[in-house]
């Protein structure tokens, strides 16, 4: 009965450690490891199965010493895994951000006024698009986590920052995301970049 | 200098360091123009700027209708997130005006002291300009990093000199003194086996030996390409010595001419060894066969015996010439592969390249006038040419004259601009700006901009907020002043691509190289033959002799060519020396074959003499060794070979022709 006890114990006691042993891989492999408990937490609830396609409304603020009142505009944003993304303001006066692969374009939505191409490659741009896209796609944490310095700031939003040095810092000082509690899904994007302009982006209706 | 980010603890630090170290330096040099400063003179006078719009397109951009088209664009743009990296800074240039760098590949930043900073941030380049030495400039800024920015580990220094030779130091000196023992200890046991008498071998390398000191006063010194050469002379004295090879003074003389053709070619260095070979090679010939049989009788050691072989029979002349034209045939296709590159790169300028650029193919342009404003002015031209290349030839340009324009230059452009009423057009501006929501206030610099009457001239660059910048980029001589300007040259550049003249670095030398490398390869050669062929003729006043022993040669060289070409050596800086040792060696070797063999002579030991020198070198872990050590040992054998088979044959064809002649 001894014999059998000890058996018992150790078949239960084996499972549990074997799970535990790949939870923890598994947390080193997502790069998760080595995070404070509050952004993991965080990125938990974030993380979602890779793949597949965004559609959300968006409602962009931009405050901004360049204009008088702040800039507000809406529209709907079309992410597709995992590196193409579609911001369409809804006015006719707004503009068309488009991300596809490693190219950026930001072109006004009227085609009669003067059309910019494809935005020059500098860190910055690398950096941000690549969060963004990363950010969206909610899969990929070692992307979210190159390059940057992750924290929870007062009010429980998850704060990106190019690590120190690093020449992004030269145009963006840092990306704040608040998530959803219940779907994990971002909620809202707040930019705050080195020229002292804000940017918050607040997305809605989200469809994935 | 190097300085790489490696710990967390030292992150918080990086940053403030990253811009406040370069000046704290001794010797401290920018590397560009901080951004900062730059990007003020740019936006300041964008009108007269290199790359600055023409005038009738000026005009056009400035039309209402195209500036109402511009400013509801960028009112436009001003909604996307990303607006911020997506263009320029608007505030400064919102017509954008100001040139681009498209094309640009994106590489390192500039930090705001003037030095570059690695895409990812965690690499930071400067450079300084100090006669201080590697190890204490190390020790300072330890102490510099800890003491100014509390940082005791977490970043690795790494000191990269800039010396003459990239091989050079204590390092390759004690691999140079290896390489020379363990041929000299080849060379001994060689000798014995081959004499079956160990003092006599000791002798002869004995007084070679110390023969030894002179030849590299002559050549100044041993690096790490003069060191084959070292012992590539040991052998050739070796062979040359009574009891090996024998010969009288016209092989002597044949042997030391080997290298005389290099003082035609633009490599100081070989320049340099072509002297030093042939002074050392006689006063080493000297040596083994005066000192060393007066060592040997001194030491009581017996006279080798003399051995009287045969060479095997020649081969028929039909083969003779037919085996000696498919080698200069394979040899003259050869040289088409040959590279004419001479940049040797070791593993710290590959990191380099990696995150910045090779430093051997940066490049320098100086613009030289009496004073301050005249060189300036003289690189506003050269910047113009630099500019006219593209980023395709010149990735990196760090140019002053780029920042400032001549006073005849801005005149004339002031000229174009007068017709266009730009105090009007930025009226229009303003009120377009206030229409769309956007502060005008805000683009103050830019509008500022378009005022005419600032202009870049080298007075106001040398008084403006580049003016440190400047100044460091200008050198004050006894005979004037010099701007610098600073360049990246890319990589596989066509060889028909012109550079500007005054453009001066190894990476322009070995573009040049690469231009002429074929001529240069094809002169050396055809003037070794030459001098074998005459300094036979002398000996022998025979034609037919002095022209199979040219031929041999020849022949010797085209294919210990081919097997290196074969195996992946294809520098011709670096087979040029040993390319000439074995043609002028094998030359020798046929200029002999048509008398009897002499009674002191060994064939066989003088290749084996010659083989053992050139295992050693390819046993070495130094390519360009390796490359010296197999054209030796391949042409040793090969020369042999034709000497003792083929040169008869020819001689005896030649002859019959002379006579029928």
């Amino acid at each position: 009965m001894r014999r059998a006890g000890w058996c018992l114990a150790f078949v239960t006691c084996l499972p549990g450690h074997v799970l535990g042993s790949m939870s923890e891989a598994a947390a080193v492999a997502d790069g998760l490891a080595e995070l404070p408990r509050a952004v993991q937490r965080r990125l938990e609830l974030w993380q979602k199965p890779a793949g597949g396609q965004l559609r959300a409304r968006y409602r962009l603020t931009r405050q901004s010493s360049l204009l008088y009142e702040p800039l507000v505009v809406q529209g709907e944003l079309v992410f597709t895994a995992p590196s193409r993304l579609e911001l369409r303001d809804d006015e006719a006066s707004g503009a068309i951000t488009t991300i596809a692969g490693d190219a950026l374009t930001i072109a006004a939505r009227d085609p009669q006024l003067a059309r910019a191409g494809p935005a020059p490659d500098s860190p910055a741009r690398r950096w941000l698009q690549g969060h963004l896209l990363a950010l969206l796609g909610a899969d990929d944490v070692v992307a979210l986590r190159h390059a940057t310095r992750l924290r929870i700031v007062r009010g429980g939003a998850l704060e990106l920052c190019p690590t120190p040095g690093h020449p992004a810092r030269q145009v963006i000082r840092e990306l704040r995301l608040s998530l959803d509690p219940a779907s994990g899904e971002v909620t809202e994007l707040v930019l705050v970049e080195a020229s002292g302009d804000v940017v918050t982006l607040t997305l809605s209706e989200h469809r994935r | 200098m190097r300085l790489t980010l490696r710990a967390a603890d030292a992150e918080a630090a990086w940053s403030q360091l990253v811009d406040q170290l370069g000046p704290r330096l001794p010797g401290h040099r920018p590397l560009a123009a901080p951004p900062t400063e730059a990007s003020a003179w740019l936006d300041a006078n964008l009108l007269y700027l290199h790359g600055a719009p023409t005038a009738a397109a000026l005009a056009q951009r400035l039309e209402p209708a195209a500036l109402r088209a511009t400013v509801a664009g960028l009112r436009a743009r001003l909604a996307s997130p990303l607006f911020a990296v997506g263009e320029a800074d608007p505030r400064h240039d919102p017509l954008g005006l100001r040139p681009g760098g498209a094309g640009r590949e994106a590489g390192p930043v500039v930090t705001a002291s003037g030095d570059l900073l690695s895409a990812d941030g965690r690499t930071l380049l400067l450079y300084l300009r100090t006669e201080m030495p590697a190890v204490r400039l190390h020790a300072w800024i330890s102490a510099q990093l800890a003491a100014r920015f509390g940082v005791d580990s977490g970043i690795d220094v790494i000191v990269l000199p800039i010396t003459p030779t990239t091989h050079g130091g204590a390092q390759s000196k004690k691999a140079a003194v290896d390489l020379l023992a363990a041929g000299l200890a080849a060379l001994t046991l060689v000798l014995a086996l081959g004499l079956r008498r160990v003092r006599a071998a000791a002798a002869i390398v004995i007084a070679i030996g110390v023969g030894l000191p002179l030849v590299l006063l002559f050549a100044g010194g041993v690096d790490s390409l003069g060191a084959p050469l070292l012992l590539a002379i040991v052998a050739a004295a070796v062979i040359l010595a009574v009891p090996v090879g024998g010969g009288g003074l016209a092989s002597a003389l044949r042997g030391s001419a080997a290298l005389l053709p290099l003082l035609l070619l633009p490599y100081p260095a070989w320049q340099r060894w072509a002297l030093a070979w042939a002074l050392g090679l006689l006063a080493l010939v000297l040596a083994a066969r005066r000192v060393a049989p007066a060592l040997l009788r001194l030491c009581a050691g017996r006279e080798p015996a003399p051995r009287l072989r045969e060479p095997g029979p020649p081969w028929p002349r039909a083969a003779a010439l037919a085996v000696c034209s498919a080698l200069l045939a394979g040899g003259t296709w050869s040289i088409g592969h040959v590279s004419g590159d001479i940049l040797l790169e070791d593993a710290a300028d590959l990191a380099l390249a990696e995150e910045f650029f090779a430093p051997g193919r940066l490049a320098e342009l100086r613009s030289e006038g009496r004073d301050d404003i005249e060189a300036l002015t003289a690189a506003a031209t050269d910047a113009g040419v630099l500019e006219a290349l593209g980023p395709a030839v010149l990735p990196w340009v760090d140019a002053p004259g780029a920042l400032v324009r001549g006073e005849a230059a801005c005149a004339a452009r002031h000229a174009e601009l007068a017709p266009l009423d730009l105090a009007g057009r930025v009226e229009l501006l303003r009120d377009l700006l206030a229409g769309q929501g956007l502060r005008a206030d805000a683009f103050s610099e830019a509008l500022r901009a378009l005022d005419p009457e600032r202009q870049p001239t080298p007075e106001a660059a040398l008084g403006g907020p580049l003016a440190a910048w400047f100044a460091a980029a200008l050198e004050h001589g006894e005979h004037g002043v010099a701007a610098i300007s600073r360049v990246q040259l890319a990589t596989g550049l066509a060889e028909e691509q012109a550079l500007p003249a005054g453009l001066r670095g190894p990476a322009v030398f070995a573009h040049e190289e690469q231009r002429s490398r074929r001529a240069r390869l094809g002169v050396a050669l055809a003037v070794g033959a030459w001098l074998s062929a005459f300094l036979t003729w002398l000996a022998t006043r025979r034609l037919a002799t002095a022209i199979t022993a040219a031929l041999i040669g020849l022949a010797t060289q085209a294919g210990a060519l081919m097997v290196a070409l074969a195996a992946g050596f294809t520098t011709l800086a670096l087979l040029l020396p040993p390319l000439l040792i074995v043609g002028a060696m094998a030359a020798d070797a046929a200029a002999r074959a048509d008398r009897p063999v002499p009674a002191d002579s060994r064939p066989g030991l003088a290749l084996a003499c010659a083989l053992a020198p050139a295992l050693v070198l390819l046993a070495s872990n130094e390519p360009a060794w390796r490359g010296c050590g197999l054209v030796l040992g391949c042409g040793a054998v090969l020369g042999a070979t034709l000497a003792a088979r083929a040169a008869p044959g020819l001689v005896a064809l030649l002859r019959r022709g002379e006579e029928g002649g």
